[in-house]
């Protein structure tokens, strides 16, 4: 088998884990999350609570939508509210940025007013605050993206203390602009391989883009991203993927995501090896299939450079039935690559597969 | 006594002041209450339904004028070869603070599908002086029926017999004994059904809500740190984030300014501790935006550590610091 067959072949076993591979399943945010049952409601007890916690409308260009939200207070709290800025770190995790920083093209900010700026709230208060929504007649296509930010610092704090703590709420926004195209396109824009210990997985970070116009990633459109690790003849070393989570990438913004590859055998100081990642949705859904090749030595990186990705088993317009096609064919490539070297090694030397004595 | 011996003898008590007390004061003379589908009770209430299908009738509870009800009662009789009673739950009206109830338990209602009668249904104020105003129509409960079978029916609502409704008076002043039986008469309801599908198949329709999502968040409202020299000083506390939906939690020093922020200051001297500061192990001077600290879904208690190294060079005096907790819904 040469080369270019076993690349070949190892891209199809990208995509199989694409499709197929769900189990190892990688969180690609930091910190890990921590989950719990759900409570149906606010206590009342809370220092600081608002229901509810996210606005998704559907508005049409030129039409103003009102929705409400409800505070509730245990402790005593001058409470602002502004409209910011919905951003999106590289490791998943949504945060309110100010006007300066709100350079999303996709971003609400200006379209939300609120009926009150500010207020105070003492013990046990419940306070209705409308948000009004302002679609523009202009304002093109997909969906928008804000949240709207309740601060409350707290009145009481000790005179004695050195490090105050403010609370503050945010409420994710979505405007989905009624009656148009929202788009769903997506670039891999760079695949890092980290350092490793002897022994230890070798992380690979791939940066992702959502280039549409809507967000996507989180269940039901859940991300699944899948990388293999091939050595210079192209025999796959190891393969990853890692699943979105419960986070969306927001549009015009780029999330970082880590795979931890195990390779089935030690990396050579001074070989060369290649790398191919794909990046799409849980319902087949391929939005790119990007490849580096490396050289490797003393536990890191010497150089990267892009290489060419292999013929593609499976593109965004592909059918699912030609996915899966090539998902079964990467399966029983991979399962070929590990099958025939281990069935070589046991038979050296003898045409009939005999052992021979020493 | 172990507790649920003693709730057991309190629900008794309480089923005796409504059950037995009532009934056996129903035939007391003197001005007469309603109890009524319709809060009128001037006469039956037609209910018109088809087989398979449910509907839902208020059992109201008028005293007479003149009379301030402590509380009422009312038990149900039907026809349990069409009707299969679902559910019973308070009336709004007399869901009142201060009221006890007595309602009927599951197995009670599936007995009383069996039988066509269902025990009492009570409301009453236990301290020995709050009342309902006279005269008022208050809805007592809330009952929801399946029409299993098709034809005509009655549901009635006894006042006499040992399943008899009615009230206890409440009304201050002399002439009246509070918690004395007031008599009661009723109207029933005539249900007739038509079309549908019932006997073997019936329709079941299952409907549901789903909540708006909530976020919450309790900090203390500050802490102290010990600024030793040549120590990393912490200071330990907890957030709480009340949820139903995925969260991140970010935290912030609310000082903008970006060549002290993530910094302890003092702001009378105009200088700050050399290193930064710290959250677990988020640095708070590693970006302007606020940064993750934790992320999860629903109720979360959060250990937090806020950090803070004092060198031996910092300049002595009152060094601050405002963070800021964020709980920013995702989706």
């Amino acid at each position: 088998m040469n080369t270019t067959t076993r690349r070949l072949l190892g891209g199809l076993a990208t995509a199989a884990v694409l499709l197929l591979g769900q189990s190892g399943v990688a969180l690609a945010e930091s910190p890990s999350p921590i989950v719990s049952a759900a409570p149906s409601g606010p206590t009342g007890n809370e220092m600081f609570s608002v229901q509810p916690s996210l606005i998704s409308v559907t508005a049409k260009p030129g039409t103003t939508t009102n929705t409400r939200l409800t505070l509730r207070a245990a402790a005593a709290l001058d409470v602002t509210i502004k409209s910011q800025g919905l951003a999106q770190a590289p490791d998943g995790n949504f945060n309110a940025v100010p006007d300066a920083q709100d350079t999303s093209p996709y971003s609400a900010r200006t379209m939300i007013t609120t009926s009150a700026q500010s207020l105070s709230m003492k013990p046990g208060d419940k306070v209705d605050v409308t948000v009004s929504i302002a679609v523009p007649a202009d304002v093109g296509e997909g969906t928008r993206y804000a949240i709207v930010t309740l601060t409350g610092l707290p009145a009481g704090a000790s005179p004695s203390s050195n490090v105050g703590f403010g609370v503050e709420l945010g409420v994710s926004t979505i405007v989905q602009i009624a009656g148009t195209t929202q788009t769903r396109t997506g670039a891999i824009t760079d695949i890092t391989p980290g350092q490793a210990l002897p022994g230890q997985a070798i992380p690979i970070t791939v940066a992702f883009s959502n280039t549409g116009n809507s967000h996507y990633g989180a269940v039901p459109d859940e991300l699944v991203t899948t990388a293999t690790l091939q050595d210079s003849t192209g025999a796959l070393l190891a393969s990853a993927s890692a699943n979105g989570n419960q986070l969306s990438v927001i549009p015009s913004f780029t999330r970082d995501i880590t795979l931890p590859m195990t390779p089935s055998k030690a990396m050579v100081d001074g070989a060369s090896y290649h790398v191919e990642v794909g990046v799409g949705l849980k319902d087949g859904l391929v939005f790119d299939r990007k490849a580096i090749d490396f050289t490797w030595s003393g536990g890191q990186v010497l150089s990267a450079t892009g290489a060419p990705i292999q013929p593609a088993p499976a593109s965004g317009s592909a059918s699912n039935a030609n996915l899966i096609i090539a998902a079964l064919l990467g399966a029983a490539a991979v399962a070929l690559l590990f099958l025939v070297p281990s069935r070589l090694r046991r038979r050296p030397g003898s045409a009939d597969g005999a052992v021979a004595d020493k | 006594m172990n507790r649920s011996r003693l709730a057991a003898l309190t629900a008794g008590a309480m089923f005796l002041v409504a059950s037995v007390l009532v009934p056996a004061t129903a035939f007391a003379a003197g001005p007469t209450g309603v109890l009524s589908f319709d809060g009128v009770g001037s006469g039956p209430v037609a209910i018109a339904t088809t087989g398979g299908s449910t509907f839902s009738v208020d059992i109201w509870a008028a005293s007479p004028a003149g009379i301030n009800p402590a509380g009422a009662s009312a038990g149900v009789d039907y026809d349990p070869s069409q009707l299969k009673l679902l559910s019973v739950t308070k009336g709004a009206d007399w869901d009142m603070p201060g009221v006890t109830w007595v309602l009927p338990s599951a197995s009670d209602i599936a007995t009383a599908n069996a039988t066509g009668t269902l025990p009492a249904i009570a409301a009453f104020f236990t301290d020995g002086t709050s009342y309902a105003a006279d005269g008022d129509a208050l809805r007592l409960a809330h009952l929801t029926f399946l029409q299993t079978s098709c034809g005509t029916s009655t549901i009635s609502l006894p006042v006499t017999g040992s399943n008899a409704g009615g009230f206890l008076d409440g009304t201050p002043g002399a002439g009246h004994t509070y918690g004395s039986g007031v008599d009661a008469t009723s109207q029933p309801a005539n249900v007739t059904c038509s079309g549908g599908s019932t006997g073997g198949s019936v329709t079941t329709n299952v409907t549901g809500t789903v909540d708006t999502g909530f976020v919450s968040l309790t900090c203390p409202a500050s802490v102290t740190v010990p600024l030793v020299r040549n120590v990393n000083n912490v200071a330990n506390f907890e957030c709480v984030i009340g949820a139903n939906v995925t969260w991140t939690l970010n935290a912030l020093d609310t000082n903008a300014d970006p060549a002290t922020h993530g910094y302890m200051r003092d702001t009378v001297q105009g200088i700050h501790l050399h290193d930064s500061a710290f959250v677990n192990s988020v640095n708070l001077a590693g970006s302007l935006s606020a940064q993750a600290v934790a992320t999860g879904q629903n109720n979360v208690n959060v250990p937090m550590t806020f950090s803070q190294f004092a060198e031996p060079t910092d300049k002595a005096g009152s060094y601050g610091m405002q963070v800021l907790f964020s709980a920013v819904s995702s989706f």
